[in-house]
């Protein structure tokens, strides 16, 4: 079985406390019992340090401008034990001229094509840019709160946007801007869509792409640390919001 | 759940509190509040639809299309029934356009180079940074050179190829090099020889075809393309002469496999029936042709029967295609078609062409060839400004330059009597020679040349001998390529900027001359994604640091200055394009309108154009003001004036082949293969090898094999068939290429770059790209 937004909805809904199996309810974000999915208790510490683990590695997905450059480096302490865990080794920073021409190559542009391609759209239906399901994306943040940058001329679903989303996400449950039931219900759901029908679906191709091109290791272990990591929220998220969704695996099994 | 998965919770649980500490602030956020009423939600899911007016940009046809854009996404191309050029075709290439925008590996910001050349090292730098690097290289090229010409300046042809130009002659270099030598240069010269211009073949109203190495029903041309398939089941009668039983071929009524480089003696064989039976136009002859006399005389010698020994075709065949065009005259078309850089000496087999259409009146009148018509457009006066740095064109008077790339089988018998043996005869001005000018270039004669710039030309793949365009791009202090994908080209340079797509840009108005002319101009189905610019822009933008370095303006009077800035930049640049566009129509009421409704605009609703030069008294442009049947400035040239037969080149040893390259229906040269709906059709190439000499090598069908020129080797499949002559072998051009990362297309098939020999045109400046000999072995 195929992960898709049905059988992500029904997983969700056989895990509420009320039952709705309406189909033709759009997404999680617009249904009535969205309050349903925020009823649960938060673990707004975890939450947290989850936000924080998925904004950090959305700087390491983004272009390393001086800036971002500057970030990753200055956090990377902070963060070694979680790539040790995650992807098995520490990731060494090479110099910013190094980490820019092996980020163009991987996920911007090189001779011809590109080999880690950071979208999600990429790897849906056609392998082209925004995909049928990239609408639903942009009305899902829109919905959410969340717009991309006026100055950012990138699309919603790369990579580092897609984290920085969760992120934002996990801010507001964690934070409590989503207190109430509905926003909060929505906020998880959105939580869940982009996990599960926009990250996940890529990771495996994604991932292993990288750790087949890279030249370098830095980018390999920031691959296998977002790969393992997304093949834990399932229990990452039960652990924060009080529900699991099975992993596309266990569901394929 | 497992030990490893308990551990990671714990981690986020229990041993975190750096990273729970973290605070990253919010200038580091790709995303931003989203203000109340940011998205329409009410268009989905189902959907708001749009149609809108534009033009094809993946050929040279530019074939009417609608695009269908469902939410703001480009959802699929449709034709354009009303246009009248393409009259409703789209074909794969068109249709698979709607890939273009949406391809991952686009360019998407300007990437200047770290790394060594190729070595496909990078840095992302903003448009701003991009043009005051490019503006710095090119003022530092002139100040070490002092000749602004120094810099040369490569494009291909497109809407968007007048802005080039802009920047072009802002800078002043006279060095610019198009396709058109790679492709139709001794068409048009072979055919403007006799007519003073190239014209279209009016297949819609012609009753009897000949057609001679052209493959319409593959090299798809507009309106070419479509009437030939529409009116051809309507009575028309095609005669097709080519090495390869092609899908024309098959459509036609004859289908010779004449010996390649031997249709010049074909058509003389019918002049000489034509003019020997008395069959000709004698009205039209003498009314508007100059040099009949020379022209009999000429051909006298060209009988069927010598023709049968040079072409391969029966004597009596030819005398009754030759009687059979006359007697449908003036609805017979000898057809021009388009790309003829074929063989040396083309350009009097295009001369013998026309001679033919023009003895036989088969000119400017319905079902005959007939003069482009074509609808002005009101042009801006610019006056760029003269500059004193500026040397001619590096390939204008180079002595000698033409010996090497010139074999000497033709060089020797022809030196002194018929073609030029130093420099191109009639080389364009503009169009320049590709061959010519990296010879120049190569041998730094008569000046350096170390500035490149390159916009969607990818010549490291399109010009033949790519060891010498390596060369070339090696002696280079700068190299500038501006495209939509990383080329092979793009990778060799120093700095790429990344050009919007034909969907999601607004392009000047263009007028494409025809019998059915028409006036064209895009606007963006799509808006744009990532951070790409037209030319349009990048040229002002360019321009705009170029004026703040005054280095690039001292050679010239500072009230020239002022009007370049008051006249290129102010007036034009600087305002929207589509005030540039509104003026371009301005002669037009309504046009601008009709054009964002149609994407096309007509005038007397679109109706076919015949007769302009069918005036006694009209003045055609050669030096007489006829129809030169004998050209007079060929003879000041010391070129023949008339087309005397030239012996094709042979092979040197026996086992050589005579290698053809072509193309296919679904792709445009090398530029699309690597599409994805496009590469479904086809994924490889393969060599047409005949049945008789495949058994000879011991080669089956679908073998792989090595094709071998003294210019370099490929490994391709082999297709064994009965639809070539033993004596060729040819494979569709745009695969094997040389890039690692054409990820469908790399090493798949071969490359025609790689084995074709530079042999030149000395007329024209034309490559020769049929004069090329292979070995074939197993692989
Ligand atoms: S012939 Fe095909 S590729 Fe060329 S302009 Fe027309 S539709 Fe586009």
């Amino acid at each position: 079985m195929e992960m898709n937004f049905e059988s992500l909805k029904k997983e969700i809904l056989s895990q509420l406390p009320i039952k709705n199996t309406d189909s033709s309810i759009p997404g999680f974000y617009a249904m009535d019992d969205a309050t349903a999915l925020g009823k649960n208790r938060v673990d707004a510490a975890s939450a947290l340090v989850f936000k924080n683990i998925l904004f950090y590695l959305g700087l390491i997905f983004r272009y390393p401008t001086e800036q971002i450059y500057s970030e990753i480096e200055t956090r990377l302490d902070t963060f070694t034990d979680f790539f040790v865990d995650y992807g098995g080794a520490a990731p060494q920073l090479p110099p910013i001229e190094e980490l820019q021409s092996e980020y163009i190559r991987l996920f911007v542009n090189n001779q011809g094509f590109v080999p880690a391609m950071p979208y999600a759209s990429c790897y849906q239906s056609e392998g082209l840019l925004m995909s049928d399901q990239f609408y639903r994306l942009r009305q899902i943040m829109v919905k959410s709160g969340f717009m991309v940058n006026e100055t950012v001329k990138e699309l919603e679903d790369h990579i580092a946007i897609l984290l920085e989303f969760c992120a934002g996400l996990l801010n507001q449950l964690a934070s409590g801007q989503a207190s109430s039931g509905k926003s909060s219900g929505a906020c998880v759901a959105a939580l869940m869509e982009v996990s599960y029908l926009y990250i996940e679906p890529m990771m495996d191709a994604f991932c292993d792409r990288i750790h087949a091109y890279a030249y370098d290791d830095f980018y390999k272990i920031a691959g296998k640390t977002l790969k393992s990591l997304m093949q834990d929220a399932d229990t990452i998220y039960d652990q924060l919001l009080g529900f699991r969704i099975h992993s596309i695996n266990e569901l394929q099994g | 759940m497992n030990n490893k998965i308990m551990s990671r919770r714990k981690f986020l649980g229990l041993s975190t509190g750096a990273v729970a500490g973290a605070l990253f602030g919010p200038h580091l956020n790709l995303l931003m509040a989203a203000p109340e009423g940011t998205f329409d939600y009410s268009i989905l899911p189902k959907g708001k639809r749009e149609y809108i007016a534009s033009n094809c940009d993946m050929c040279v046809n530019k074939c009417g299309i609608i695009g269908e854009v469902v939410n703001g996404k480009l959802h699929k191309i449709n034709p354009n029934p009303k246009n009248v050029k393409s009259r409703g075709m789209l074909c794969a290439k068109g249709n698979a356009g709607a890939a273009i925008p949406y391809s991952p590996d686009r360019l998407k910001t300007p990437l200047l180079r770290t790394g060594k050349r190729g070595e496909g090292k990078w840095k992302e730098i903003s448009w701003d940074e991009a043009f005051k690097y490019v503006a710095k290289n090119l003022a530092d090229l002139k100040q070490k050179y002092e000749n602004r010409s120094s810099v040369a300046f490569a494009s291909t042809e497109g809407f968007q190829e007048e802005f080039y130009y802009y920047l072009v002659n802002s800078f002043g270099s006279l060095n610019t090099v198009r396709h058109t030598t790679l492709c139709l240069s001794t068409n048009i010269q072979g055919w403007s020889s006799v007519f003073g211009s190239f014209p279209d073949a009016d297949l819609a109203n012609a009753e009897y075809v000949i057609m001679l190495g052209s493959d319409r029903a593959q090299a798809l041309i507009t309106p070419d393309s479509v009437d030939f398939q529409r009116y051809k089941p309507k009575g028309q009668k095609l005669i097709v002469l080519d090495p390869r039983f092609t899908e024309t071929g098959a459509k036609a009524d004859r289908w010779y496999p004449i010996k390649p480089r031997t249709d010049q003696g074909f058509v003389l064989a019918m002049l000489h029936v034509i003019i020997s039976e008395n069959l000709y136009d004698r009205e039209f002859v003498e009314t508007y042709t100059h040099g009949f006399d020379e022209l009999k005389e000429m051909v006298k010698e060209y009988t069927p029967e010598w023709a049968e020994k040079k072409c391969e075709i029966p004597a009596d065949d030819i005398r009754q295609i030759a009687r059979e065009f006359a007697d449908h005259a003036p609805r017979s078309v000898i057809y021009p078609g388009r790309r003829s850089s074929f063989y040396s000496h083309e350009v009097y087999v295009r001369q013998t062409f026309a001679i033919l259409a023009a003895v036989c009146g088969c000119w400017d009148t319905k079902g005959a060839v007939v003069p482009k018509a074509s609808i002005p457009l009101t042009t801006h006066e610019i006056m760029f400004p003269f500059f004193g740095q500026t040397m001619d064109r590096v390939d204008k008077d180079a002595v000698n330059l033409v010996k090497d790339v010139v074999p000497s089988a033709v060089q020797c018998p022809m030196i002194g009597t018929g073609l030029p043996n130093d420099s191109c005869a009639f080389l364009s001005e503009k169009d320049g020679s590709w061959v010519t000018f990296r010879e120049a270039v190569l041998k730094d004669d008569p000046y350096p040349v170390r500035g490149f710039f390159c916009f969607k030309q990818n010549p490291v793949q399109a010009v033949p001998n790519v060891q010498k365009t390596m060369k070339m791009l090696e002696k280079m202090d700068f190299i500038c390529v501006i495209e939509q994908q990383m080329s092979d080209t793009a990778w060799y340079a120093d700095i790429v900027l990344p050009h919007s797509t034909y969907l999601e840009s607004w392009d000047p108005a263009h007028s494409l001359g025809g019998i059915w002319p028409i006036v064209e101009m895009r606007q963006p189905v799509i808006k744009p994604l990532f951070d790409t610019k037209t030319m349009f822009e990048i040229s002002g933008g360019i321009i705009h640091e170029m004026l703040k370095i005054p280095s690039l303006w001292d050679d010239i009077e500072p009230s020239d200055l002022e009007d370049f800035k008051k006249n290129v930049v102010e007036d034009i640049l600087d305002k929207p394009i589509q005030d540039y566009i509104k003026h371009q129509l301005s002669k037009y009421p309504g046009a601008y309108e009709q054009l964002l409704k149609e994407g096309f605009y007509t005038v007397d609703g679109g109706k076919p154009v015949y007769g302009t030069t069918r005036k006694p008294g009209f003045l055609f442009k050669s030096k007489t003001g006829k129809i030169e049947l004998f050209n007079e400035r060929y003879k000041e040239f010391g070129l023949f004036p008339l087309p005397k037969y030239c012996e094709p080149l042979k092979p040197q040893d026996p086992g050589e082949y005579r290698f053809l390259v072509g193309r296919n229906a679904w792709n445009t040269h090398t530029s699309t293969q690597n599409n994805p709906y496009l590469w479904e059709i086809q994924k490889e190439n393969s060599v047409w090898l005949n049945t008789g000499e495949a058994k000879k090598l011991g080669i089956a069908d679908g073998e792989y094999v090595r094709i071998k020129s003294k210019i370099g080797e490929q490994r391709i499949k082999a297709y064994v068939t009965e639809k070539i002559r033993p004596d060729c072998v040819f494979y569709v051009n745009g695969y094997g290429m040389k890039s690692p990362g054409m990820s469908r297309v790399y090493k798949s098939g071969a490359s025609e770059a790689e084995i074709i020999d530079d042999v030149l045109d000395t007329i024209s400046g034309g490559v020769c790209m049929h004069e090329t000999f292979v070995t074939i072995n197993k692989a």
